[in-house]
């Protein structure tokens, strides 16, 4: 079975109301490389009518990253998190917010597109003779420069925010101090919260639920968003 | 607060014409008469105010013949005088101004006319011009509704005071316009202050409190009088039974002129007493919304949401009553909506000369769930006391669609929800984080490199050529400071070998003349001048080896080598 008939049967699956089947054809595909934000949006739907919130939020965390302006999937995110009781996701801050919206791609290409005008300008605009052709080959330089700094900083915030280990919890689980079931019990993750792994310990994971607070969770528990 | 009237304002006006302006003229004729009206167009119901003006000078005796007019009615006359110097060439003239002011009403429709007037001065007869005046029908300019109040009221001197209500019976809730009016006989210039009464029993809304007192003419009892409207309120009785208004006092200053202070009075209104009414029984079991000339109108939008999306629902009832009494009709519970707290707007107006306006109550609605809401048509009942009867007033119903996909809030119906709707075709193509591949960095690097190069490379020329420049100046120098000494064999080639190590940047001393002559072709330097180098330095090898004894005079050695140097830095610029 090829990818696209893989699609067909979760597709067919999902609308039978074999969520379950739908699920596993729909994985299958993400396992095999194909994971588009649409892909990983059905599989989100497949695990909500499973019952499974938690993966279903992960599976549209993962959609919302190759489509961060997705607006459905954003929608369906915050009622399914309403609805599981998760009033906040810990850790959103005002720069997460921003850099969860953004692009990287679109930010990568101006990046590239002003530093290379850019740089060419400035090489060949000691070789040009008529003054103007010199002023406008500067402001276009500058304007590309312009644009360069535009997409590198986008660009590296949106990496930056990748790169800070969010995950989602998969399931609720109780968050203790130290990294064992004998250690005192520090507060609960509701599922499909959305936390950030700070560090693994073996089959645990210390998460940062935000405004200092942490807590150790079994490492199965949680799932890591951008695989 | 203090306030002026208009007719003071002209007054000084007038005097500073008459005191200045006049003057002048006076001094060169002598003297000046003249007939003026205020309007030259009125209705049959109208006043018109005719002045005439007689200035002369010298202490001249005059005597006045005021202008005829046959078709108006003379309801009052007044006089004034005024004297003042005028400084000129034959010194100081005194002026003297009569004033004759007469206020007349139409006997006729049509163009009527004021006849000249004459005066005689110092033997010599002026006339003034005739004056003619457009006195239309009976579409008068809209009157004052205080025509009545005015009937109503009774001279009581040259200055009074009157306090007016529109009824001295009304219902509770209902409107009695209180109108504080100043009838006056003479100038007034100022009133300084007003105060009303407590008007305990009433809910009080302003109609108006002029700042700027006009006039209007108006006869009472047989008598004109100036009228001013001081202020006007309406009145809601909030109690049955019999109220009184106490009396409205003013302050005011009457007569004087641009230098006079005038006299200062001050005058009460006669109390006034009104009778409140209770509203009779309405038989509805519904409890009174307002008392007035009331609508009531509902709204609700949008009346398409999904669950958690605020609909608003308004209430407006507008029109003539006091606002602030409306009680609205309550809203149900619905099931299913949640009614947030109501809020209140109201928009007074005025403009009527009534109190009314609109007030509103809007309610926010949250629907929790989907489905079909109904919001029901609300009954209101308003008591009318122009009719002296109450009405039922209906709003109207309303339909809510509520869809299930659900907007922000706390909670989602599982049960009620659809199945969430599938993306179909699914790309399967996964976009790459291609800003992650070794080439977008490459891509970013080899513009950086060749900005780096096209900045560096020009600046390592420069600094080479600069170095070259230097050694050739530095050689010259040397060859001119040892120029004409006898050590030329060993000291013309250490300078040229030290120069062209420093322009070929290479050791040269230990070269074969054969390698040496091969660099500085590649150097572009022309086979002639490389020969002539190689005959320098040859002579100075040879010569260098001979004896002391024999070792020759430098003959211009050092010329020769300076020459060399020289026509090597050049054939290098040319280059």
């Amino acid at each position: 079975m090829n990818l696209a008939q893989r699609a067909a049967a979760a597709a067919q699956a999902y609308r039978d109301g074999a969520y379950e089947e739908a699920v596993q054809d729909y994985q299958a595909l993400v396992d095999a490389g194909a994971g588009s934000a649409d892909v990983w949006f059905n599989l989100g739907n497949a695990h909500y009518h499973t019952g499974a919130r938690g993966k279903a939020a992960w599976a549209w965390e993962n959609a919302l990253r190759l489509a961060p302006r997705d607006e459905v999937v954003r929608r369906q995110l915050e009622n399914l998190r309403a609805e599981a009781g998760v009033v906040r996701p810990a850790g959103d801050s005002v720069l997460h917010g921003v850099a969860a919206r953004l692009d990287p791609a679109g930010f990568a290409l101006v990046l590239l597109a002003g530093w290379i005008v850019g740089c060419g300008l400035v090489i060949l605009r000691p070789h040009l003779r008529a003054p103007w052709r010199k002023t406008v080959a500067g402001l276009f330089a500058g304007l590309a420069f312009a644009g360069a700094v535009v997409g590198g900083t986008g660009l590296a915030l949106v990496e930056w925010d990748r790169r800070a280990g969010w995950a989602v919890a998969i399931e609720s689980v109780d968050l203790r101090q130290a990294p064992h079931e004998g250690a005192g019990v520090v507060g609960r993750l509701e599922e499909a919260a959305r936390v950030r792994i700070r560090r693994r310990e073996g089959s645990w994971v210390l998460l940062d639920l935000g405004a200092g607070r942490t807590g150790w969770s079994r490492a199965g528990a949680i799932a890591p968003i951008g695989g | 607060m203090p306030r002026r009237t208009g007719e003071a304002a002209t007054r000084i006006a007038v005097i500073l014409a008459l005191a200045l302006v006049p003057a002048l003229a006076v001094a060169d004729e002598g003297v000046r008469f003249e007939a003026t009206v205020d309007r030259s167009a009125i209705t049959l119901d109208d006043w018109i105010t005719l002045t005439v003006t007689l200035t002369t000078s010298g202490g001249s005796a005059a005597s006045i013949e005021l202008p005829r007019a046959p078709d108006f009615e003379i309801r009052s006359r007044g006089q004034s005088e005024q004297s003042a110097f005028q400084f000129g060439a034959r010194g100081a003239v005194r002026t003297h101004t009569r004033i004759h002011t007469l206020v007349m009403r139409p006997l006729r429709e049509g163009l009527l006319t004021i006849h000249p007037g004459r005066a005689v001065v110092g033997g010599k007869t002026y006339e003034t011009a005739p004056i003619q005046v457009r006195v239309g029908p009976g579409a008068a300019p809209p009157r004052p509704e205080h025509d009545a109040e005015v009937a109503a009221a009774r001279p009581r001197g040259d200055v009074f005071v009157e306090a007016h209500v529109d009824k001295t019976r009304a219902y509770v809730g209902e409107e009695i316009l209180l109108s504080v009016w100043l009838y006056a006989r003479v100038d007034v210039s100022h009133v300084s202050s007003l105060d009303l009464p407590d008007l305990d029993g009433f809910w009080i809304g302003e109609i108006a409190n002029p700042t700027q007192l006009s006039a209007r003419m108006q006869e009472v009892g047989g008598v004109p009088y100036r009228v001013y409207l001081l202020s006007r309120k309406a009145l809601f009785g909030l109690r049955e039974g019999k109220l009184e208004i106490a009396p409205a006092t003013v302050d005011l200053t009457v007569g004087g002129g641009f230098f006079g202070r005038g006299r200062s009075l001050r005058r009460s209104s006669p109390p006034v007493e009104v009778e409140i009414l209770p509203l009779p029984p309405s038989g509805e079991a519904l409890p009174l919304g307002a008392v007035g000339d009331f609508v009531l109108r509902a709204e609700a939008a949008p009346r398409s949401v999904r669950v958690g999306e605020p609909i608003t629902y308004r209430l407006t009832a507008a029109g003539r009553g006091n606002l602030s009494g409306i009680d609205f009709p309550s809203l149900p519970e619905i099931e299913g909506l949640r009614a947030f707290e109501p809020t209140h707007g109201e928009q007074v107006d005025v403009s009527s000369g009534r109190y009314g306006g609109s007030r509103t109550l809007e309610v926010v609605l949250i629907p929790e769930r989907p489905g079909r809401f109904e919001i029901p048509s609300l009954p209101w009942l308003v008591f009318d006391p122009a009719a002296g009867a109450y009405r039922r007033l209906e709003t109207e119903a309303f339909t809510i669609e509520v869809r299930g996909e659900r907007i922000g809030g706390q909670t989602l119906d599982l049960g009620a929800a659809p199945v969430l709707p599938l993306r179909e075709p699914v790309r399967l193509d996964v976009p790459r984080a291609f800003w992650r591949a070794p080439w977008f960095a490459a891509a970013l690097a080899v513009p950086g490199l060749a900005l780096l190069a096209a900045f560096v490379a020009p600046r390592l020329r420069r600094r080479l050529g600069t170095r070259g420049r230097d050694a050739g100046r530095e050689a010259l120098a040397q060859l001119a400071r040892h120029g004409g000494g006898a050590d030329w064999p060993e000291g013309i080639p250490r300078i040229l070998h030290a120069y062209l190590e420093a322009r070929l940047a290479r050791p040269t001393a230990g070269l074969e003349r054969r390698e040496l002559a091969a660099h500085l072709v590649r150097e572009g330097a022309p086979a002639e001048l490389v020969r002539s180098l190689e005959a320098l330095l040859e002579a100075c090898e040879r010569e260098r080896f001979a004896p002391e004894a024999l070792r020759s005079a430098p003959d211009g050695m050092w010329e020769r080598a300076r020459r060399w140097v020289e026509e090597f830095e050049r054939t290098r610029r040319e280059r």
